[in-house]
């Protein structure tokens, strides 16, 4: 783990600026849970680490006279867990916030960093020249693939880790970047990138771009919200699959809603036409709640080892459904 | 590089390298080796400390990153010669074994009592989730915190 200097830009134009320099490689550290994890593997090689806790402006729990919450970017996970009004509100977030790591890494990681993780994949976090590190070979294809995508995968077959970024999506969150100067708003599914795409990298980042915050647009009063999370062990793991559900029922029925699935994808999965056949389902109707679950399988294109996970997609919608009425 | 920190109650200024760990810094420059060094990727605990009263995985902080923090090691747990009263449960329930993961578990109980000093035990569970322990199968290490909590 080797760099040069470790320094604390004292605004965002600098940082971004310093990040953008061509001839340099330079790195933000924002909690560096993963930046520590991937400099020492050299995974990442970095002339230079930039530190922003000195701008305070970007730490922070919002809530707006309009219903909306904003977040700044540096806010710890902790922070998340322990807001009453999220809490309250947006279950889905909390729930997936306390699912993720360990305390003390939920400590330390913030939501910025817990959104632009790299991918766990094992042969990327190895040491093999795999197809995001500049190599021709994505192993997993013909390895060992138990924890990769089933679906939009190709020509690499990694999944988002985060467990934040599906409850912030089915929450129709934005996400804020600060880029070229001015900060920028998108839509946080839109700031996701498919290998297809670029398998290079997992967001539309560019070099000196800057994520500073997180907007959830108000939400119906009624929200039913809930994040489950599937993993190997019950503590400190990421997940096999993971569903983030924010709902509007009227009496058993669902009027709104938005499905988004972790663990399955290469970015938070969902599916269009999954989530407009959301409206209008009876959560009393088994049948109809089974054949729903099944159609949103139907895309998955597993590898060797991974088809447990479209049979899993499958029952944590059923489970979900059954919990949350 | 300099950096200032408060260290168990006391001001701290230490000339390091640039790209040392929290860990490294404790225990190789400042001799603190109360704090153990496990699995180096925040998974075990061992090496648990607490900065601004949050319990932190001292492998996975940059030293740079304790510039102006409050720090509090295993070390800083005693009153001199006066075990704190965990340490002294932790003996009491047999809440050791080999003793590895003793100085990480006690930081993360302290942390606990910090935020909640009348934790129940899924508290008390939660807060020792990033905590490994191969020996006592936690059972003595849960009833020792309890026990601090009650007295």
């Amino acid at each position: 783990m080797k760099f040069k200097s470790y320094v604390y830009p004292l605004s965002l134009s600098a940082a971004s600026a310093f990040l953008a320099n061509k001839n340099e490689l330079n790195f933000l550290n924002a909690g560096g849970t993963d930046l520590l994890g991937l400099l020492k593997e050299d995974i990442i090689k970095a002339d230079n680490i930039l530190n922003l806790k000195y701008l305070k402006d970007l730490k922070y729990i919002n809530q707006e006279p309009s219903g909306e919450l904003n977040i700044g970017a540096l806010t710890s996970i902790s922070e998340i867990i322990n807001n009453v009004f999220i809490k309250k509100n947006y279950n889905v977030l909390h729930q997936a916030a306390s699912q993720i790591a360990s305390p003390q890494l939920r400590n330390i990681g913030t939501v910025g960093g817990n959104l632009c993780q790299r991918p766990r994949c094992n042969y990327f976090r190895g040491d093999f020249n795999c197809l995001r590190k500049g190599g021709d070979t994505c192993f997993a294809f013909d390895g060992f693939n138990k924890y990769h995508c089933i679906m939009n995968g190709g020509p690499c077959f990694i999944v988002n880790p985060s467990d934040l970024a599906p409850a912030l999506i089915s929450l129709g969150a934005f996400v804020s970047v600060f880029s070229n100067g001015r900060e920028k708003e998108i839509p946080l599914q839109d700031f996701y990138i498919l290998p297809s795409a670029n398998y290079l990298k997992e967001t539309i980042l560019e070099k000196g771009d800057i994520v500073t915050k997180i907007r959830i647009p108000a939400q119906p009063r009624d929200l039913k919200s809930n994040y489950i999370k599937i993993k190997e062990r019950e503590t400190w793991d990421f997940a096999l699959v993971s569903l983030a559900a924010s709902l509007v029922l009227d009496g058993k029925k669902i009027t709104k809603g938005s499905l988004v699935f972790g663990g399955v994808a290469p970015a938070p999965y969902f599916s269009v036409k999954g989530n407009k056949d959301l409206i209008g389902l009876d959560l009393k109707n088994n049948k109809a709640i089974e054949s729903f679950a099944e159609a949103f399988v139907k895309d998955a294109n597993p590898l060797s080892m991974n088809g447990y996970k479209a049979i899993m997609m499958k029952n944590i919608i059923i489970k979900l459904f059954s919990e949350i009425i | 590089m300099t950096i200032n920190f408060r260290l168990n109650g006391n001001d701290t200024s230490v000339e390091l390298a640039v790209n040392k760990r929290v860990v490294d810094l404790l225990r190789e420059d400042l001799q603190l080796t109360g704090t153990k060094e496990g699995c180096s990727i925040g998974e075990c605990g061992a090496c648990t400390i607490i900065v601004n009263s949050k319990a932190v995985n001292s492998c996975m902080l940059l030293a740079q990153q304790l510039e102006g923090c409050d720090v509090i090691t295993v070390e800083g747990l005693s009153d001199g010669e006066k075990l704190h009263k965990l340490q002294e449960n932790f003996l009491k329930y047999g809440g050791i074994q080999c003793g590895f993961c003793t100085p990480g578990m006690l930081m993360s109980a302290y942390a606990l009592f910090l935020e909640n000093p009348k934790p129940t035990v899924d508290d008390i569970k939660t807060a020792i989730e990033g905590n490994l322990c191969r020996c006592t199968g936690y059972k003595p290490i849960i009833e020792a915190i309890s026990a601090s909590a009650n007295s």
